[in-house]
């Protein structure tokens, strides 16, 4: 008896008791449903959070005095260390020149910034960098020019301005080379950025950019450290220059070789890396408690499985009879529960991909279709099938064809 | 009546009969009302874990205390607004207190002023950041609910000369005085001597929330001595918890008199209580219920669904013997109730070995894990069998009305 024979037959006794294998699939469904539901949701907010976390360039990494995620450890620790000031970040960049581009960003929030009779609300980002701050920062230039070397080397006044910032102080005219002015200090616009969006509610493009020695001028160097990104020419070379990069910090620091780091270094990964050691629990927990309908959904189909082989238990003992052997019995029975779990976990899977979906838009999360999920839902519930109509397929198999011949 | 008695007597026998005749069958069926009834009961254990724990952590603050400060415990978008409000006073203590004298039978019972900050406490080579260091009078210990562990509060001579010493929490006292009695000891907070008096008993946090158990008290006095109090003054009053509302308006106008509000000027201080912190976190905690009853209930509708299929094939095996009873001037009442008795039937059972067994896991995960309260309450298990019972009725129902509809001509006939 060949594998169509057996499909075809265990299709056929699924036909026939329609109601029955129909409310044995639904229960398989709603299984389904409920880890692949549960799992797009918590897929989906993941990936829009990651999203959202990457805020740093390609191939780059940043050394600052705080980590960027605490959540454990008190503020007070970090206070301590010596402010990365601008002497040591410019031998960094300096040292660092041939091998990586290097930016130096710091920052000042609630500033206020006016043009003409137009002001902003106290919470302009007012940021000092340099000519990498545009690839460091994932931005691009949609008119005007970057900051340039010499920008820098002089201290010019000049500025970028954030396209959210742009729309508030400019209505109908062209910003470059107008004068704006944030805290008393006049700034030529040179160039605008290309909107970029928002990541956890907070607008990155409420800001504006001058020459980080513009900015210590006007702001003082006491009590600034700053942040210091660097990007490698290309992804192989990235681990090479973190460790060059991290040997130059320690150098510009004037550490001991048995003095620890007094500086912090993350990436995009790293800062996807600390969310995920969280997210992780989160999804293993949901994972575990959403599988639990699936686990009664699988009793339900040995139950079945079971009436089933009762059922048919005289069917059994003819064909055993003419020459069945116990392997085409075994596989009858296992196909028959196997096809009931696949039809019920697709359709499970189809609902369940629209529902997370529905819910992961109320929560403003991406739409996802998580591939790994649907695989792997479809592989559980053959598992299913073949776990729990194992024992049935079994017992069905292993019946002595005269009893059941003589069964009533 | 007599009828209708044996009537339910007769499905009960045979109902019964039929669940040992099957016994693998309705076994399994039985195990996924289970596994759902486990799963339903251990997620409303944990949802009221949550508020156990949530209440614990908040009952430092005690449910009749009336905060009076500066600012709102919520968040706040006018900003400004309540930055150029006066400092809420001390003095205002004893006004209150005054009133109180005269007005016996007002809801206000006692007032305590108050400020707090989060400090860095030093003894020897321990160090602790972020303590909530309170200044406060003698009077505090009358309205806190926090017990003795050792020691004693300072008295009102004490807190009046401005003495320096402490009163500190449990998880303080652990953390400085390892294997030891602080009393009598000396801390260091702000480079100032301060020798402990007391120490107070374990509160027990959750979940990380703010805990009561990490905090440090000093005379008000010696608090102003080091500090400068401004933003931080607040005065709390202790009401009659059962006048909640009429205490809070009592309050309201009280402050009003003191601060001379005109009667156009709006209130120019806010009356916190637990309850606005508490509010914070009841959508994000319902949400979580709300997921986690829902998720969990689908393996209760799956066990449904099995405990459905399972009457129907029950009823199709016996066809022939419905057909015989229809026949012999059994009613369709009788019939449908033979078959909804067996469903529910296999559905209790499964409701009561589903509660035992997750009362079983929820004292093994409370010797685990103790700092997770499951709490495990009468009204889960009232909760639970009602559900199992309702969720064999709702699966059963089907089946067995289509059973009794059986016409018993075309059923005897049955092959």
């Amino acid at each position: 008896m060949n594998v169509s024979e057996i499909l075809r037959l265990a299709l056929d006794s699924l036909k026939a008791n329609k109601l029955r294998s129909g409310l044995t699939m639904l229960g398989i469904a709603v299984g389904v449903f409920s880890v692949i539901g549960v799992m797009t949701v918590i897929t989906g907010l993941r990936g829009s959070i990651e999203s959202g976390l990457n805020v740093l360039g390609a191939n780059s990494f940043q050394f600052s005095k705080y980590p960027a995620i605490n959540f454990s450890d008190p503020r007070q620790r970090f206070a301590n260390r010596r402010d990365i000031d601008y002497n040591q970040a410019a031998r960094f960049k300096e040292l660092m020149a041939d091998s990586a581009q290097v930016s130096l960003m710091l920052r000042r929030g609630g500033r206020v910034a006016i043009y003409a009779d137009r002001r902003t609300n106290p919470n302009v980002i007012l940021g000092g960098a340099d000519e990498n701050f545009i690839t460091a920062r994932n931005f691009e230039i949609a008119a005007g020019r970057n900051l340039g070397p010499d920008d820098v080397e002089f201290g010019r006044a000049v500025v970028l301005l954030g396209d959210e910032l742009t729309k508030k102080l400019f209505l109908n005219e062209s910003p470059l080379g107008r004068m704006v002015r944030i805290d008393g200090q006049a700034y030529t616009v040179v160039g605008l950025l290309a909107p970029k969006g928002s990541s956890f509610g907070q607008s990155q493009d409420n800001f504006a950019v001058t020459p980080i020695t513009q900015f210590l001028e006007t702001y003082g160097r006491a009590g600034r450290s700053i942040s210091i990104n660097v990007q490698s020419a290309n992804q192989a070379e990235l681990t090479a220059t973190m460790e060059t990069s991290v040997g130059t910090m320690r150098l510009v620091r004037g550490l001991d070789p048995e003095d620890p780091n007094d500086f912090e270094i993350f990436s995009n990964d790293t800062l996807i890396e600390s969310f995920n050691n969280i997210a992780g629990v989160v999804a293993v927990g949901a994972f575990v408690i959403s599988a639990i309908a699936l686990l009664a959904s699988g009793v339900g189909v040995m139950n079945i499985m079971l009436v089933s082989v009762t059922e048919r238990t005289k069917e059994i003992g003819i064909r055993k009879s003419i020459g069945a052997k116990k392997k085409n019995i075994l596989s009858q029975f296992l196909i028959e529960a196997v096809v009931l779990s696949l039809v019920g976990g697709l359709a499970g899977i189809a609902v369940g991909v629209i529902g997370g979906n529905v819910v992961a838009g109320m929560l403003n999360a991406t739409a996802i279709f998580p591939w790994g999920w649907a695989i792997a839902g479809m592989v559980v519930c053959s598992g299913i099938g073949i776990v729990f109509g194992y024992y049935p397929a079994w017992k069905a198999a292993s019946l002595d064809p005269i009893e059941a011949l003589r069964y009533e | 009546m007599r009828r209708l008695y044996y009537e339910l007597t007769e499905s009960l026998r045979i109902a019964f009969a039929q669940i040992r005749a099957n016994k693998l069958r309705s076994a399994l069926t039985a195990l996924g009302v289970i596994i759902g009834i486990v799963a339903v009961t251990l997620m409303g254990t944990a949802i009221k874990g949550i508020d156990a724990g949530v209440d614990r952590s908040f009952s430092g603050f005690g449910d009749d205390l009336l905060y009076v400060s500066k600012w709102p415990w919520s968040n706040v978008d006018d900003w400004w607004n309540y930055r150029n409000r006066r400092p809420i006073r001390h003095e205002y203590a004893r006004q209150i207190n005054e009133w109180i004298a005269t007005n016996p039978d007002s809801p206000l019972k006692l007032a305590v002023p108050t400020g707090e900050r989060f400090t860095t406490i030093v003894r020897g080579q321990y160090r602790l950041n972020n303590i909530y260091t309170l200044g406060t009078t003698a009077d505090y210990s009358r309205i806190t609910r926090s017990d003795l562990k050792e020691g004693r509060f300072f008295t009102d001579a004490e807190g009046q000369v401005g003495a320096n010493i402490c009163f500190i929490g449990f998880d303080v006292a652990d953390a400085l005085f390892p294997n030891e009695s602080p009393l009598g000891k000396t801390i260091r907070i702000r480079d100032q001597n301060f020798t402990v008096i007391g120490v107070a008993a374990k509160q027990g946090s959750f979940l990380g929330l703010f805990s009561w158990d990490s905090m440090v008290a000093m005379p008000l006095t010696t608090y102003r001595r080091y500090y400068r109090v401004g933003e931080d003054g607040e005065i709390r009053v202790q009401v009659d918890g059962t006048r909640m509302a009429e205490a809070r308006e009592e309050l309201q106008g009280l402050m009003r008199r003191l601060r001379t509000l005109g009667p156009e000027k709006r209130d120019d201080f806010t009356i916190n209580e637990q309850g606005t912190i508490r509010a914070q976190l009841d959508p994000i905690k319902n949400g979580v219920a709300l997921a986690g009853l829902f998720i969990t209930g689908l393996a209760l509708f799956v066990g449904a669904i099995g405990i459905m299929n399972i009457t129907y094939v029950s009823v199709k095996e016996r066809t022939k013997e419905i057909g015989t009873r229809k026949a012999l001037g059994a009613r369709r009442r009788t019939i449908l109730l033979q078959f909804l008795i067996e469903a529910v039937a296999i559905c209790f059972v499964g409701g009561v070995a589903g509660l035992v067994l997750a009362a079983v896991l929820t004292s093994v995960v409370g010797a685990v894990a103790p700092s997770f309260p499951l709490v495990f309450s009468t009204s889960l298990v009232v909760t639970g069998l009602a559900v199992s019972v309702f969720t064999g009725i709702f699966s059963g129902f089907a089946p067995a009305w289509a059973a009794s509809k059986l016409d018993p001509v075309v059923a005897l006939r049955y092959e």
